[in-house]
């Protein structure tokens, strides 16, 4: 019923954690002494026509706020609490012998203190059973012409509250075994879980080892080996045009096999949903690439640092090293460019990767079986990104925006 | 006179494809072909390379134990990795025992010959991956033998720049900056003798590979 903001707006921020072992008794008190406070300040007005004064009431409230602003502020209920209670004895034995001391109606109100004392505590409600008896005492032996009637008032009076007390006592301890019994079963619960979760890992671990060990023990070198007997082949077919290009094809299909098993294997060994990973990798790939032409490459990256870490959507990756491989290519193959400048810049909610390079664009050829770029739009279309490409006689922009979030790394 | 070279590979495919490249080439003569390091190692003398191709796993002793050897007894004998991926740790670990560089084992023909071409005018091509390695490998001690240049080459490296821009911005030719790599090779080779060593002796100069 208490908006759960207003409960953790007078909680220490230590405290709002729920596993905080105070958390549920400081819970109650503070949505106890909420409720309570505003029931101060409503409640006693109809009673303003009647004689016994009001005050007791408002400095019970005023003691309400107390206990919350001390929570707030300094983390501590205790003493505002005790004096709230010390303060209720008062007024409650106050207005017990204005109107009939033992024999009032008012007696009552010190069994619901009782009630109010076990709900905060089990320990308070075992101290109230005393300070009831001393009370009930108290209101006995302030009125001087206590006849037998009265003792027998007294007597019932001290009975009922020991009857209530140890009443009370007992159902609050079922209730805090029930709790932390759950409790006990809600921590096991979550050992398993976090058991599964890290052999799960462990085991994708590794997974992923073994499928880079075999990548590098057999696939690579069984690609190489195709590679280099293809090479073999086409220097002793040298004189037999005809099957050349058939022989080129094998070539260039296995180097291309050899560099997507590169890619996804890098995309499943690494945290490849990084940002720095995957632009770390873009990078290893332009530079040995470039390095092959008189072309200056070279990267700048606006990385934020901080504790909060950009994430990609899953598998994006791999579609973002392909359009990007692609653009590299396109560069050394048809820019006549001298320099290549690979950029990212990391934005609240997505990462920007352009290349930049100073060559001379070239109009796509609609007549001709180019569709580097339509395959690139269209690998973006699919899977979210902005893709865009600002061509210029002085040079081209690629420019692409995939979109990220941000976890916090502890 | 012809440059001598051998090939340690355990793979016949791919042993056979890089000697079939070579043989075209007219400055090379592919010596001797091995399965293991062992074989070559009996006949080193015999075969005087000029230039070894070798593989990292190889059953019996590895390629990285293999180096050391090698280059124990022929010093100046180049001794390039050929290998599946250009920058994993073991790669790192042979230019650590005295290699002079690495072939990627599905580079195209001019590639290969481009490479060993390079190696043998004292050049060698280093990939990011690696030169951070290198990098923290230097780190790691107390006064680092690296000129300032090398470090600036080393360091452009590692910050993903290609040999041209590193070239433009240090106002020097491509090939100044492939020998700063080669003296950087150098000098890990010098600084990591004590680790490689150590790496050999825990290996036993041998593998758990069975045979």
């Amino acid at each position: 019923m208490i908006p759960e903001k207003l409960i953790h707006y007078f909680l220490t921020p230590a405290m709002r954690n729920q596993l905080h072992p105070e958390y549920d008794q400081v819970r109650t008190i503070v949505s106890g002494t909420i409720v309570a406070t505003a029931l101060l300040l409503i409640l006693p007005i109809p009673l303003f026509f009647f004689p016994p004064p009001l005050i007791g009431y408002y400095a019970l409230a005023f003691l309400g706020i107390c206990t919350l602003l001390s929570l707030k502020f300094y983390g501590i209920y205790w003493p505002p609490l005790i004096l709230a209670l010390l303060t209720s004895y008062f007024v409650i034995v106050t207005d017990t012998l204005e109107t009939g001391a033992i024999d009032s109606p008012a007696v009552t109100t010190l069994y619901l203190l009782l009630l109010t004392g076990f709900w905060f505590n089990r320990k308070i409600g075992l101290v109230m059973i005393g300070l009831n008896i001393i009370a009930i005492t108290i209101i006995f032996y302030s009125v001087p012409e206590a006849s037998g009637q009265s003792l027998y008032a007294v007597v019932s009076h001290i009975v009922l509250t020991i009857f209530f007390g140890a009443f009370f006592w007992f159902v609050q301890e079922q209730h805090d075994a029930a709790r932390l019994q759950i409790r006990e079963q809600q921590h096991i619960r979550i050992d398993l879980l976090n058991r599964a979760v890290k052999d799960r890992t462990q085991q994708l671990s590794t997974m992923r080892q073994n499928l880079a060990s075999d990548f590098h023990d057999e696939t690579g070198n069984m690609l190489s080996a195709i590679t280099r007997q293809a090479a073999m082949l086409r220097l002793k077919l040298k004189d037999n045009p005809s099957v050349i290009p058939v022989v080129d094809n094998i070539i260039s299909n296995s180097d291309q096999l050899y560099a997507s098993s590169r890619d996804f294997l890098w995309s499943v060994n690494n945290n490849s949903d990084d940002p720095q990973e995957l632009f770390a990798y873009l990078t290893s790939f332009g530079q040995v690439f470039y390095n092959q032409f008189d072309i200056a490459f070279s990267v700048n990256s606006a990385i934020n640092s901080g504790n909060e870490s950009a994430q990609l959507e899953p598998f994006a990756a791999r579609h973002i090293i392909f359009i990007f491989k692609e653009a590299m290519t396109n560069v050394a193959k048809h820019a006549r460019a001298a320099e290549v400048v690979l950029e990212m810049s990391v934005y609240p909610k997505h990462i920007s990767i352009a290349l930049q390079d100073d060559g001379s664009w070239k109009e796509p050829d609609k007549e001709s079986q180019h569709n580097g770029l339509m395959n690139m739009q269209k690998r973006s279309k699919d899977n979210g990104f902005k893709l865009n490409v600002y061509g210029s006689p002085r040079g081209t922009r690629l420019q692409l925006d995939a979109p990220v979030h941000f976890t916090i790394v502890e | 006179m012809k440059k001598r070279i051998i090939i340690i590979e355990d793979n016949s495919s791919i042993r056979e494809g890089f000697s079939a490249v070579l043989d075209t080439v007219e400055s090379y003569e592919v010596v001797n072909l091995y399965g293991n390091c062992e074989d070559a190692l009996a006949n080193i003398e015999q075969d005087n390379p000029d230039i070894v191709l070798m593989d990292i796993e190889l059953p019996g002793m590895d390629g990285i134990a293999g180096t050391t050897r090698i280059k124990k007894q022929l010093p100046n004998c180049i001794v390039l990795i050929i290998t599946v991926l250009e920058d994993s740790e073991k790669v790192f670990r042979s230019l650590c025992a005295g290699a002079g560089g690495y072939i990627v084992k599905n580079s195209n023909i001019s590639e290969i010959v481009q490479n060993i071409d390079e190696a043998l005018a004292g050049g060698a091509p280093m990939s990011l991956s690696i030169a951070k390695m290198v990098v923290q490998s230097f780190r790691q001690q107390q006064d680092s033998p690296l000129t300032e240049r090398e470090t600036e080459v080393l360091q452009s490296i590692a910050e993903g720049k290609s040999y041209s821009k590193i070239a433009l911005d240090l106002f020097v030719s491509k090939e100044t900056i492939r020998t700063h790599i080669k003296n950087i090779y150098r000098k890990l080779e010098v600084s990591s003798k004590a680790d490689a060593i150590k790496i050999a002796n825990s290996n036993k100069w041998v593998t758990g590979r069975p045979l």
